[in-house]
């Protein structure tokens, strides 16, 4: 009996994937990475929230309830890590007398105060821009911090309820000269029990022995922080909180009703303490943060869905080629009485296959793509929250849902082609021929999209034409948008044109293989066209960015250049990092005779008509070392001691006037009243929007820590500077700037971020690579036996390959000029919708952007090498047999 | 005369052990300079095979072929090409000429390839001779059939090859085409002093050859110096009755 099947086109679809491995690859290889950007996407913004929820939920584990106290107002918009950055913001804190009171309520277990601030350690090793083998090389004192994860001291907690924080080997402090370390920040510096440790906390580093080395939650620390923990007594001093604490733990009797225990401890101080639930706590907390990290997230779904929209390109291309190659085998299938219907379902059926095996390996190369972006960033120091990476069933299946989706709609279309191959097309040799007709109207469609494009992005550009409900910057986005679209349409039916520009250039290089490379990419343009689209689009990304980013860093070198007028500048180096600068260092430079002018910056954080505001403080000198433009009154007049200097933005947004008064409430000295007496533009990023003068306030006076300083030098030479690093080495965390260092400083940070978005863009290049591949192994497959006969009448191999090479050289110059000229064009909107806020400079460099056309150029070669070698291994006989 | 080819003990096997096919079976063969010489048989009989064995296209499974004293045998891919490319012209039953290419540009193909610029006055000779010097900026698609081939032989002969090697040249053309072919390829000997071996089953294109070499079953069976139509054709059919 023969065997019957049920299902033969799932069989035979099934068999055709089986018997051609290659052919699975080619097409899946898209769909691969675009699932697996779009998983590792996933994983790493799942792994940050969940880091971030065992964080919150370690913080608070075990314990009931949280009493803190009740802020101004007007802190609160700045959320509650007082304490943190060089701005600092006074918070109130609660007398540690309540935490006896609150012990002696009924149904309370224990209640014990916590205190925590900003404390960091310090190790030394040999500074970064030195050779080993030069003695003059001083060891340099490096501010350790985990990633950009903050730096934290507290106190050390006693209490048999406090869960947090488990000791993993030594003791636990016990006196103030003793510190316990966090395990992440043991480990990643190679910290043990008994070591010397420099901390600095508060405004003097001083050194402590390690006594214990201890784990949050059974991870090395929460979200990566590094933690300082003190005697409770040594926490008060060091972290600014005597007599005080920031925040009490309250366990509750498990036979107690939580609520009348909450209501008691509120009854303390009803004005003054708030007495939160833990729990609930630690969810809104761990929300609020998520919610700051799904702007990353959405950052990777975007470069996600830029690899997908390639890989559509990509994946339909691929199918083409793959159909076309078989349309012999389909017309036999034809021939033989399958149906068009029947022939569109086996092609789909392939389709799916593929898709779902594709989907499945993208997963699976998305976890490893993960890794390697985590350890990536790592290396770099641009480290988020350590902890396990979590991939959710959710994301999982979204990934392969929109692999399978992508791939079979673009299947769709080459399949309704394949199956309409007449039965006879299995005895005829076809050549195809493009469309004019279609080729036309699709120049008519896409040059009206592109002029609907270009309408809305001018129309912003140069104010006459407005679309509502949106920003100068998204009208921009849509215009580009849109224009982006257009040319996309366009390019098949400017292929032929835009090879022909070439047509001379590549005769006179390459001679005839120039010539017979051009006649063959005119000769398919759709998809030559499609094909270098899939290279444009990332080509416009990148050129994007470049030219933004030469912009940014010209704008950047402009501002320092007009604003900066002192020698030197002095500024905590690390954002998150520290706390500002010791006013130790302003007096030592003051009494400095090298040390001309010199103007102090201090900010601080008080209340106006209830809303946050910083209030900064200069010296008289600020105004001869920091350009500054004069909107109304006077210098002398603002001297005063009931002054106050306003900002010309805050002066017109809140209608400030010359000589009204203001009213602001000062957390140290509570309500004050100043008169505005001067109104002027800090042409540079502002330290603060109302201004004292320094030495008239003593709440300012009195502060420890100064935001920046700025100072002039009596000669700028090398000894000057030497002696300046001498004092300055003495604060960690400091750093001493000149003009030049200041652009060199504003210029690594733009980099920096630059060579992230290359590293994803990149990914969509690689994804364009395997779309040329595909392309040129059909181009070299229909031309069998051309390639056959030029080798017969004496083509050597090694020219055969260089025809491939030069037809590839021109997809990629093709994809790559429009793709360049389009991120030129779209920079260079984008910084005129800038100008508003200052932007003024458009620098493209032309080395970068020779360097990435060439960059193209170079990975479509690379991408031709199979199809090349391939073309030269053509068998010759096979290709000039005529039976 | 000088001798310009010579094959020894040709031998070629296709295939395995099991179904392995004897195409040429110890073929013993000279070819002489300026000489018009043609190959015949039945199909199947090695015609094309010979051709391909003796132009460098295919190797031989033992036995020898000397071009000019070099053996060919002992060429790698590289140098046989250059020898097809410099001193062999090829005409194709079909598919002869580059689509992408005018008609010239084909005929210059050998040239351009290697990099020579063409003898201008040579190849208006030939182009004249094939009278297709109006369609020069045509590309295949524009031309008949015919003006094909005739701009495929030009080609063939454009670079002054050793040897013109022709398989089946005439054979999709009609009668008028292929005599119009056949007349232009008897003149290049003749009056070009050029050297063609043309592999044909027809045996009035073989009557416009010098010499006509008959081969069954990869062995050669006749070999006639300047033999009328008939004389062939009584061949041939003697040599399909056996
Ligand atoms: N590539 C090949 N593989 C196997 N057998 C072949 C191949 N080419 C030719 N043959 C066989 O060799 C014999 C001679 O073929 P060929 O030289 O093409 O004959 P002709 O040109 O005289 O028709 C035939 O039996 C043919 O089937
Ligand atoms: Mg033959």
């Amino acid at each position: 009996m023969f065997g019957y099947t049920k299902r033969p086109l799932l069989l035979i679809a099934w068999k055709n994937l089986k018997t051609y491995p290659v052919r699975i690859f080619l097409t899946t290889s898209s769909i691969i990475l675009g699932v697996s950007v779009i998983i590792a996407a996933n994983i790493f913004s799942e792994s940050n929230k969940n880091a971030f929820d065992n964080l919150f939920s370690g913080v608070f584990e075990g314990i009931d309830l949280v009493v803190q106290p009740v802020q101004e107002d007007f802190a609160q918009g700045f959320g509650d890590d007082g304490g943190q950055g060089p701005i600092s913001f006074e918070l109130k804190k609660i007398s540690d007398k309540k935490i006896n009171e609150i012990k002696s309520i009924d149904g309370v277990k224990d209640a014990w105060g916590d205190v925590i601030g900003f404390a960091q350690f310090i190790k030394f090793g040999p500074r970064k821009d030195c050779h080993s083998f030069n003695p003059e090389c001083n060891r340099e004192t490096i501010l350790i911090q985990n990633g950009f994860a903050p730096t934290f001291g507290a106190a050390w907690d006693t209490s048999p309820y406090a869960t947090q924080w488990e000791l993993i080997d030594g003791n636990p402090p016990t006196n103030k000269q003793e510190v316990v370390m966090d395990s992440t920040t043991a480990e990643g510096n190679g910290f043990l029990v008994g070591d010397r440790v420099t901390v600095l906390a508060g405004a003097i580093p001083a050194s402590f022995t390690i006594v214990g080395i201890a784990e949050f939650a059974n991870t090395g620390s929460p979200g990566g922080a590094s933690f300082a923990l003190f005697d409770f007594n040594t926490a008060q001093i060091l972290l600014d909180s005597v007599g005080e604490v920031d925040f009490i733990n309250v366990v509750v009797d498990e036979n107690a009703d939580i609520n009348i225990v909450r209501n008691a401890i509120s009854n303390i101080d009803n004005q003054g303490l708030e007495v939160i639930n833990a729990q609930e706590a630690a969810a809104e907390q761990a929300d609020s943060i998520k919610q700051g990290l799904d702007f990353f997230n959405t950052i990777l779904n975007v470069f996600a869905g830029i690899a997908i929209f390639v890989g559509a390109f990509i994946i339909q291309n691929t199918f083409r080629i793959l159909l076309l190659q078989r349309t012999k085998e389909l017309s036999l299938l034809r021939a033989l009485g399958t149906s068009k219907r029947q022939v569109y379902r086996l092609v789909v059926s392939e389709s799916l296959y593929m898709a779902i095996i594709g989907s499945g390996l993208g997963v699976a190369l998305g976890i490893g793509l993960s890794i390697v972006v985590k350890e990536g960033l790592k290396y770099f120091d641009f480290g988020l929250p350590e902890g396990p990476l979590v991939l959710t069933p959710n994301a999982a299946i979204t990934g392969i849902i929109i692999g399978v989706v992508v791939t079979i709609l673009s299947s769709l279309l080459p399949a309704r082609k394949a199956s309409q191959v007449s039965p006879l097309e299995a005895i005829r040799d076809s050549q195809s021929t493009p469309k004019r007709r279609s080729l036309f109207i699709r120049l008519l469609i896409g040059s009206l999209v592109s002029l609907i494009g270009l309408t809305i992005l001018f129309g912003v550009l140069y104010s006459f034409f407005r679309t509502p409900s949106l920003t100068v910057l998204q009208q921009v986005g849509l215009g580009a948008s849109i224009i982006f679209i257009g040319i996309s349409v366009i390019t098949p039916s400017i292929t032929k044109p835009f090879v022909t520009i070439f047509d001379k250039l590549y005769k006179s290089f390459f001679g005839i293989l120039g010539k017979l490379a051009t006649e063959n990419s005119k000769r398919t343009p759709r998809r030559t066209a499609s094909t270098a689209s899939a290279l444009m689009i990332g080509l416009t990304l990148i050129s994007l960015a470049n030219v933004l980013t030469t912009s940014f860093k010209a704008q950047a070198e402009k501002v320092v250049k007009e604003v900066v007028l002192a020698d030197y500048q002095v500024s905590a180096a690390q954002i998150f990092a520290s706390p500002g600068i010791p006013t130790g260092l302003s007096q030592e430079l003051i009494e400095l005779d090298e040390v001309t002018d010199l103007s102090r910056t201090r900010a601080t954080v008080v209340g106006y008509n209830n809303r946050p505001l910083i209030l900064g403080a200069v010296d008289k000198a600020v105004f001869d070392l920091i350009k500054t433009d004069d909107i109304a009154g006077s210098r002398e007049d603002f001297y005063s001691k009931d002054a106050i200097g306003v900002l010309k933005f805050k002066a017109e947004s809140d209608d400030i006037a010359l000589n009204d008064k203001v009213t602001l409430t000062i957390p140290e000295v509570g309500k004050k009243e100043f008169v505005v007496r001067y109104i002027f533009d800090w042409t540079t990023q502002p330290p603060a929007e109302f201004f004292l003068l320094l030495d008239n306030h003593e709440f300012f006076s009195n502060e420890s820590l100064d935001t920046e300083l700025y100072f002039n030098v009596v000669t700028k030479d090398e000894a000057t500077k030497n002696k300046l690093d001498d004092i300055i080495d003495h604060y960690p965390g400091v750093t001493l700037r000149d003009q030049d260092a200041l652009i060199d400083e504003a210029n690594s940070q733009i980099q920096l971020l630059l060579n992230v978005i290359y590293g994803f863009l990149s990914i969509s290049i690689f994804v364009a690579l395997f779309g040329i591949t595909n392309t040129l192994s059909l181009s070299v497959y229909e031309r069998t036996r051309e390639i056959g006969l030029m080798r017969a009448i004496g083509t050597l191999r090694k020219q055969i390959r260089n025809m491939v090479f030069i037809e590839s050289s021109i997809i990629s110059i093709f994809g790559a000029i429009l793709g360049t000229g389009l991120g030129i064009f779209f920079a260079w909107s984008l910084i005129q919708a800038l100008e508003d806020q200052g932007f003024t400079e458009f620098v493209v460099s032309t080395q970068q952007t020779i360097i990435w056309i060439g960059i193209a150029i170079f990975a479509g070669i690379i991408a031709a090498i199979i199809p090349a070698i391939r073309a030269s291994r053509q068998n010759i006989l096979e290709a000039i047999s005529y039976e | 005369m000088e001798k310009i080819i010579e094959a020894k003990n040709l031998t070629k096997i296709y295939g395995e052990d099991g179904t392995s096919v004897t195409a040429l079976n110890q073929v013993n063969l000279d070819f002489y300079e300026n000489k018009f010489t043609a190959i015949m048989g039945q199909s199947g009989s090695g015609k094309s095979t010979l051709l391909h064995c003796l132009a460098g296209l295919d190797k031989v499974t033992s036995g020898s072929i000397i071009v000019k004293g070099l053996d060919l045998g002992k060429l790698n891919d590289k140098e046989l090409t250059k020898i097809r490319r410099d001193s062999f012209g090829f005409v194709f039953q079909a598919f002869n000429l580059i689509p992408t290419l005018t008609a010239e540009e084909n005929i210059t193909l050998p040239s351009s390839i290697a990099g020579r610029k063409p003898d201008e006055e040579w190849i208006n000779q030939i182009v004249n001779a094939v009278d297709i010097g109006d369609r020069l900026n045509h590309r295949p698609n524009e031309l008949s059939g015919g003006q094909q081939q005739r701009v495929a032989a030009a080609r063939a002969m454009a670079t002054k090859p050793e040897v013109i090697f022709a398989d089946e040249p005439s054979g999709n053309l009609d009668s008028k085409s292929s005599k119009e072919l056949l007349t232009f390829m008897k003149s290049v000997v003749t009056e070009l002093n050029q050297t063609i071996v043309m592999v044909t089953h027809d045996p009035y294109a073989a009557s416009f050859a010098e010499r006509v070499i008959m081969l069954k079953d990869g062995e050669v069976a006749n070999d006639m110096e300047e033999p009328t139509q008939e004389e062939i054709i009584s061949k041939v059919t003697s040599l399909s009755d056996i």
